[in-house]
């Protein structure tokens, strides 16, 4: 779905196009951040209809109706789908109709920056969320530098103490991030030569896909003790559970409540779930928004342009479930009856975005009696070169676990 | 060649010359090949993973192939006519989507709810069918735009994500046993003697190959074209819809890109069980044949644990190679099994 040609929701095209001619033609003057007291911001999301797509976005929008943003930001959502000439045309659009910040879901990493650099000329906010762009002028938002790849792989050895058989379901092939945690977590798995890798596949981070594929590895691996996912974990661990119901694995991967409440199980810890959920949220993009409108209406000063939006990480001992309708008390899981087992829990973050709960992320609607908190300190991320900039060095240990501490390789 | 891919035009033959046409057809020869072949994939991943039970490897390319098994026969009608229909995965995305809003959950609401979800997947196809015969709209423009159209509405009111679980017994189907069999063995094979049936041994079936070979024959011979054109896609839509409740009760949770993965796939098992993508020819177990065949192609590259460049590069030779062996394709087998 994600081939077929854009869609756009608020607003049409032919209507977006007419606005930027007419601002142009008409010579208006698009009013700099310092002067606005209204905001004109767009969101350009990539494409729709996917269950995280949908949940970050969702989120942004309940955020840009949370007063004050409410009466002082004029928003408006466009969705450029999969090719990057549309996104190029659809952000010209915008800068072309004055916007004064733009949060857009990149398709490409570096085939926007031109038109980036565009934007930034006429002094627009250009923000990018989750997926990132080398372009200087442009802020990254993303939980690329917090190493899913390589603190997932480690978690996932020490928990099976350095040895067994493991299948990899790869996320899409071709795409940086999958290139890039596969990177990370292969390079963690080669030190242990007790771990063997019988199988992997792409998962095409769906898990339909994942879960009919695993089936087929685990008909011809019957003892395989591991199963290391970026997305689509979901699937890979209800083929688990149907194939081989008594001796389940060790797994990592995505936040779908349905996988969360597995992996909390106790007795399906008992007969060998040990599970983390990880992986990257769509509660990045509403918290990309937040840092956004803060540089914007100048109440922050961001040094530098790479922000890492923590990655969240939930091993199966911490799985604690809410008994509301939001993140609170360290709570990170619904009850089955609340949502369906592929609501992905990280669409919502207590800490960060306490405007959000679930009726917010799943409607997009503002929360009842929100208002907009101050965010606390960003955190800027790592350099990440041909990632999130171009002339730059990354960290030496750029590819190795900095959140779990390897275990010995065994003998 | 006309006779034998338009037995609806010769009525005239002796019963036992028509049956040879449909059932001892010698397009059953590269139907066994292409078993043989799926046969041996399954084999050499025995081989090639001493500890796999082979009985669990059939079963696991058997119960994983059941989407394809029914997506491809309605997207073998079509091609039989000389159409093709991309909105396979669109309406199976509908279907489980809408299921799983229908039932809520509940096996209670299943008497109901799935007639509704296939009657609505096969009014997609018959709007499909529609504008191709009534309105002359070429069959990828209209099922592209169908797709497309539905997919937005589908979006409009859900977000993509089913907020409702999937009907326990829709999950038990799809995961449970009877005699130590999976239950979906005992679908697929349930389907493909109703559709092979249909396809071969019904007058309509036997009229949408005539309509295909030559649809200025068939118009002379005064076959409802239109309405068969209709009923092609309809059941088509139906098709999807099927896999669509199935993918729902397989995955426990419905979302509304669940069907994508089907559609090129649904092609290039018409294409490689011997199907002339102009329409006119092909026979249904060809179709199921290819099904499988890609089904084990998956499950033993899946193991190899090859790169995706390499993985397409494999699917993409097959795929051509069925197509280039149209021209000439078992010519000498043909005349060896004549």
């Amino acid at each position: 779905m994600n081939s077929l040609p854009r869609r756009i929701e608020a607003l049409p095209r032919s209507l977006l196009y007419c606005a930027g001619v007419l601002a142009l033609m008409g010579g208006l003057a698009r009013p700099t951040s310092a002067e606005a007291e209204n905001y004109k911001v767009f969101l350009d999301l990539s494409y729709s209809g996917n269950v995280w797509q949908t949940a970050a976005a969702n989120g942004i929008k309940a955020l840009a109706g949370t007063p004050p943003y409410d009466k002082t930001v004029e928003f408006k959502t466009v969705i450029s789908g999969t090719d990057v000439q549309h996104q190029i045309s659809d952000l010209q659009s915008m800068i072309a109709a004055g916007a004064n910040a733009i949060l857009f879901y990149p398709v490409s990493g570096t085939g926007l920056n031109r038109v980036i650099e565009q934007g930034c000329k006429h002094n627009v906010l250009m923000f990018a969320y989750d997926s990132t762009v080398t372009a200087p002028c442009a802020y990254n938002v993303s939980s690329l530098s917090g190493r899913y790849g390589a603190n997932s792989a480690q978690w996932m050895v020490n928990e099976m103490g350095g040895k067994g058989e493991m299948v990899i379901n790869h996320g899409v092939a071709g795409t940086a991030l999958t290139d890039l945690m596969d990177r990370q977590a292969l390079g963690v798995f080669k030190r242990y030569p007790g771990i063997k890798i019988v199988g992997d596949f792409y998962g095409n981070w769906n898990d339909a896909t994942s879960q009919e594929n695993t089936a087929k590895v685990l008909a011809a691996h019957p003892n395989i003790d591991a199963i290391w996912t970026v997305d689509g974990t979901y699937g890979s661990l209800q083929a688990v559970k149907d194939h081989r119901p008594d001796r389940l694995v060790v797994i990592a991967g995505q936040s779908n409540n349905g996988y969360r409440l597995d992996i909390g199980n106790q007795a399906m810890q008992t007969k060998g779930l040990k599970g983390l959920s990880a992986s990257f949220g769509p509660a990045d993009g509403p918290y990309a928004f937040k840092v956004m409108m803060e540089v914007l209406t100048g109440k922050l000063k961001l040094t530098a342009h790479n922000v890492e939006y923590p990655l969240p990480w939930v091993p199966y001992n911490e799985i604690k479930l809410c008994t509301g309708l939001a993140f609170e008390n360290g709570c990170n899981t619904f009850p089955e009856d609340k949502v369906p087992a592929l609501f992905i829990d990280t669409a919502l973050n207590g800490d960060l975005l306490p405007e959000l709960n679930l009726t917010a992320v799943q409607n997009g609607t503002a929360m009842s009696g929100a208002t907009i908190k101050p965010l606390p300190a960003v955190t800027y991320a790592d350099s990440l070169p041909g990632v999130n900039c171009t002339d730059c060095k990354p960290p030496a240990d750029w590819l190795e676990p900095n959140r779990v501490k390897p275990i010995p390789v065994p003998n | 060649m006309a006779k034998r891919d338009a037995p609806a035009l010769s009525e005239s033959k002796p019963a036992k010359l028509r049956a040879r046409a449909a059932w001892a057809n010698p397009e059953l020869l590269p139907v066994a090949v292409v078993l043989a072949c799926a046969a041996l994939l399954i084999i050499a991943t025995k081989i090639l993973n001493p500890g796999s039970s082979l009985t669990q490897q059939l079963s696991a390319v058997l119960v994983t192939s059941i989407f394809l098994v029914i997506a491809s026969f309605g997207q073998g009608l079509t091609i039989l006519l000389g159409g093709i229909d991309l909105s396979i995965g669109v309406v199976a995305g509908l279907s489980a989507m809408m299921i799983s809003v229908l039932t809520d959950g509940q096996n209670a609401a299943l008497p109901w709810a799935v007639p509704a979800t296939l009657a609505f997947c096969g009014a997609i196809g018959m709007i499909n069918g529609l504008g191709i015969a009534l309105f002359k709209v070429p069959p990828f423009i209209m099922t592209l735009a169908s797709g497309i159209t539905f997919f937005g509405v589908g979006l409009g009111f859900t977000s993509g994500l089913a907020q409702q679980p999937v009907a326990p017994a829709l999950q038990a189907l799809m995961s449970g046993y009877w005699l130590g069999v999976p239950i979906p063995i005992y679908l697929i094979v349930g389907f493909v003697i109703i559709a092979a049936t249909f396809q071969n041994g019904t007058a309509e079936g036997r009229q949408l190959y005539a309509i295909g070979s030559s649809p200025q024959a068939a118009l002379v011979f005064g076959l409802p074209i239109s309405g068969l054109t209709i009923l092609a896609y309809a059941l088509s839509g139906l098709c999807a819809g099927i896999c669509g409740l199935l993918l729902a009760g397989y995955s426990s949770a419905a979302t509304l890109d669940i069907g994508d993965p089907l559609l090129l796939p649904t092609i290039a098992a018409v294409v490689i069980g011997g199907a002339r993508v102009v329409g006119g020819k092909g026979i249904y177990v060809g179709t199921f044949a290819g099904a499988i065949f890609l089904s084990a192609l998956e499950t033993i590259i899946t193991v190899l644990s090859l790169s995706q460049g390499l993985r397409n590069i494999i699917e993409g030779v097959i795929i051509v190679g069925a197509l280039l062996l149209q021209s000439e394709r078992w010519g000498a087998l043909r005349r060896w099994s004549h």
